[in-house]
C-alpha cells in the first residue's frame, strides 16, 4: 500500500512540473551568476543568502537555492501535495471506493500524511541536489568558509549543505500537517492548498510585526531561518531545536484534528 | 438462510431532514434483493451506511455477521460494492485501477484472511483478467479510463467489486449510463454470480431492470422502508386482473357486469381487462360459455412491478 501509493505519487505529473519547477530556481541562479558575474563584487552584496560567494564556490549555490526556495515555492508545492492528499482522492469520487477496497480511514491518513511528508522532505533535497550539482559544473569548488570565518572540508561542507535540505523539508511539516487537516474538511484540492498556504503567508506576515513579538515564536514560520546556524562555527544549535519542536508541536495538533475529523465524518463525495 | 444484511431502526438525519427513517432491512444468504425507491429516497444514503461510509444517526446495522460502523474495514473483505457511480482515476488504465485498489486492500485482506483456516482460506491476490473479463473490458484493459465512455467506467466500476470472490455485492443502480446491451449483460452478469452463491444487494429507480433479477424487493419512499418481502408477494398485494377474449364483447361485458358486478373495460388489443376481486376464474369461464360467447382467450395478468410500486407509493416510479 505504501509502495502503491509512492509510486502514485511519483509518477504524477503535477510531481514532475513540481520538480521542475524546484530544480528551475538553482538552475536560473546559477546560469545569471556565471552570465552577469556577481554583484557589486566585493562582501555583502544585494540578492539571496550566499548569493555573492557562488562564483568562488560552486557549494554555496545549494545553500543559496535552498533558503531562497525555502521562502515561498517550497512552502506553495508543499501546500498543494498536502491539500491533495485526502481532497484529491475525493474528487470524483474517488475516496469511497479506496475505503472500500478496503482500507480503515486512519491507515489511510497515515498513509497520505506519511506520503506527503516525504514529499515535503523530498522538493527540499532536490533544490540543494540540484543547486549543488549546478554549483560544481559552473563555479569551482572547494573547502568552505562558514559564516564565522573558519575554514572546513569540502566534504564536510556538502554534509552540513545535506543538513540544510533535510531543515528545510522538516521546517515544512507543519505545514503538512495543516494541509492535511484542510483535505479533511473539503473535497476542493485547489481549496485546501489556498487554505494552507494562505496560513503560511498570513502567520509569516504576523511574524514580522513587532506588536506580536511575544507570540510570535508560535507561528510555524518563526524559526525557519534557523537553517542558516548550521553555517556557524561551532553550529548554534538552540534556533534548530526550536524549530524542531514548533514543527513537532503543529504536527501533533493538525495532524490530531485531521484524525478526529477524517474518522468521523460522512464520506457523501 | 444466514441474515447477510440486517438493520434494525436504521436512521439518518441532516438537520432537521430525516433521509432515512427507522428501517429495517433484512437481506438473507442466496437472494438477489432489489432495493426500490425514486430518486431521494434515501437508498444511496442506505448504502453508504452499510458500507460505512456514513455513520447512522441511529439504529444498527449487521453485515456478514459483524457490525456496522465497528468493524467496517473486516465486513468490507467479503463485500463487492458499487456506490453510486464510478471513482477512477481518469489518467489510470482499467488495470492499473484495478491493481491499485487491490494494494489498497491488501493488508487488510491479508489480516482477514489470517483468521480463516489454512485449508479454506481464499486467494489473497486479485484475480484482475477474470475481473476484467466478467464486465467485458478485457480488450480494452490497458487503455486510459479517461477514453472510456460512462457505461465502460460503469463496467469498470463493477470489475473492481468482482476483483475477489464475494460472498455479498452491494450495487447501487450499477445500470445508471449503460446502453440496452449493457444492461442486459449485466443482468446476465448479476443472474450468473447469483447462482454461483453470490448475494446480490442491488439499488435501482428503473423497476423494469431489477424485476427479472430479484428474489426479493424492498421498497423505500421518503426514507421508510414501505415493503419488504419475495417479490411475488409484493405482486400478491395487488388485486389479480383477469384478461378475457370473446366472440361477443357486448354481450360479455354485459354478463359480468350483472352476474359478477365486475367492471370490465376494453384494452388496447382488444381484450376485456377487469379486476376479477373474488371471483373464480373457472366460475367466469363457465358463465360465458353458458351464456353462449365464444371464449378464446381467459388469461390472469400478474400486476408487473411498476404497478405495485405505484399501489404502494402512491405515485409513479420516474420521480426524476
Amino acid at each position: 500500500m505504501f509502495l502503491e501509493e509512492l509510486g502514485y505519487v511519483v509518477k504524477r505529473r503535477r510531481t514532475l512540473v513540481s520538480f521542475a519547477l524546484l530544480a528551475a530556481i538553482p538552475i536560473f541562479l546559477g546560469v545569471v551568476l556565471d552570465i552577469a558575474g556577481t554583484p557589486g563584487g566585493n562582501g555583502h552584496g544585494p540578492g539571496p543568502v550566499f548569493f555573492d560567494r557562488v562564483t568562488h564556490n560552486g557549494v554555496f549555490l545549494g545553500f543559496t537555492a535552498v533558503l531562497t526556495a525555502q521562502l515561498i515555492i517550497i512552502p506553495l508545492i508543499v501546500s498543494i501535495a498536502a491539500g491533495d492528499s485526502i481532497a484529491g482522492e475525493a474528487t470524483d469520487g474517488k475516496l469511497r471506493y479506496l475505503l472500500a477496497s478496503p482500507v480503515s480511514r486512519t491507515r489511510l491518513l497515515a498513509l497520505k500524511s506519511l506520503v506527503a511528508l516525504l514529499y515535503a522532505t523530498a522538493a527540499a533535497l532536490a533544490v540543494v541536489l540540484v543547486g549543488l550539482a549546478v554549483g560544481a559544473a559552473l563555479f569551482p569548488v572547494g573547502p568552505v568558509v562558514t559564516l564565522s570565518g573558519a575554514q572546513i572540508s569540502l566534504l564536510d561542507g556538502v554534509g552540513r549543505l545535506a543538513l540544510v535540505g533535510l531543515l528545510a523539508g522538516v521546517s515544512t511539516f507543519s505545514i503538512v500537517a495543516v494541509g492535511v487537516f484542510a483535505s479533511t474538511l473539503t473535497d476542493s484540492t485547489i481549496g485546501a492548498a489556498a487554505i494552507t498556504f494562505g496560513t503560511v503567508i498570513v502567520l509569516s506576515i504576523l511574524d514580522g510585526i513587532p506588536q506580536l513579538a511575544h507570540i510570535a515564536p508560535l507561528f510555524l514560520t518563526h524559526y525557519w531561518s534557523t537553517g542558516i546556524d548550521l553555517m556557524r562555527s561551532p553550529v548554534v544549535w538552540s534556533g534548530i531545536l526550536k524549530n524542531l519542536a514548533e514543527q513537532a508541536g503543529w504536527m501533533v495538533v493538525f495532524f490530531g484534528a485531521a484524525w478526529a475529523r477524517f474518522t468521523t465524518k460522512d464520506i457523501l463525495s | 438462510m444466514a441474515e447477510l444484511i440486517s438493520t434494525s431502526g436504521l436512521t439518518k438525519s441532516y438537520g432537521d431532514k430525516l433521509a432515512v427513517d427507522a428501517v429495517d432491512l433484512s437481506v438473507h444468504e442466496g437472494s438477489v434483493y432489489g432495493f426500490l425507491g425514486p430518486n431521494g429516497s434515501g437508498k444511496t444514503t442506505t448504502i453508504r451506511m452499510l458500507l460505512g461510509l456514513i455513520f447512522p444517526s441511529a439504529g444498527a446495522i449487521e453485515v456478514l455477521g459483524h457490525s456496522v460502523p465497528k468493524e467496517t474495514t473486516r465486513v468490507l473483505v467479503d463485500v463487492g460494492a458499487v456506490v453510486e457511480g464510478p471513482g477512477l482515476y481518469p489518467t489510470l488504465s482499467a488495470r492499473r485501477y484495478l491493481q491499485r485498489m487491490s494494494r489498497y486492500g491488501r493488508g487488510e485482506r491479508r489480516r482477514a484472511i489470517a483468521s480463516i483456516a489454512p485449508g479454506e482460506r481464499p486467494a489473497l491476490a486479485p484475480d484482475i483478467d477474470a475481473a476484467l473479463e466478467m464486465v467485458g473490458l478485457a480488450k480494452v484493459g490497458n487503455r486510459r479510463v479517461k477514453a472510456y465512455s460512462l457505461g465502460m467506467k460503469q463496467r469498470l466500476s463493477l470489475a473492481n467489486a468482482l476483483l475477489y470472490p464475494r460472498r455479498l455485492l452491494i450495487l447501487d443502480e450499477p445500470t445508471n449510463g449503460m446502453d440496452p446491451q449493457g444492461i442486459v449483460e449485466m443482468r446476465e452478469l448479476i443472474l450468473r454470480l447469483a447462482a454461483q452463491g453470490t448475494t446480490v444487494f442491488v439499488s435501482s429507480h428503473i423497476l423494469s431492470e431489477i424485476e427479472q433479477l430479484c428474489t426479493h424487493v424492498g421498497v423505500i419512499q421518503h426514507g421508510r422502508l414501505l415493503f419488504q418481502g419475495e417479490i411475488g408477494e409484493l405482486r400478491g398485494q395487488l388485486p389479480a386482473r383477469l384478461a378475457v377474449g370473446t366472440s361477443d364483447q357486448v354481450a360479455a361485458r354485459e354478463l359480468l357486469r350483472s352476474r359478477f358486478g365486475l367492471q370490465p373495460r376494453t384494452d388496447e388489443s382488444g381484450l376485456l381487462v377487469m379486476d376479477r376481486g373474488g371471483v373464480a376464474i373457472d366460475e367466469i369461464a363457465a358463465a360465458l360459455v353458458g351464456a353462449g360467447i365464444g371464449l378464446y382467450r381467459l388469461a390472469e395478468d400478474r400486476s408487473t412491478l411498476e404497478e405495485a410500486f405505484v399501489a404502494l407509493t402512491g405515485e409513479a416510479s420516474d420521480v426524476s
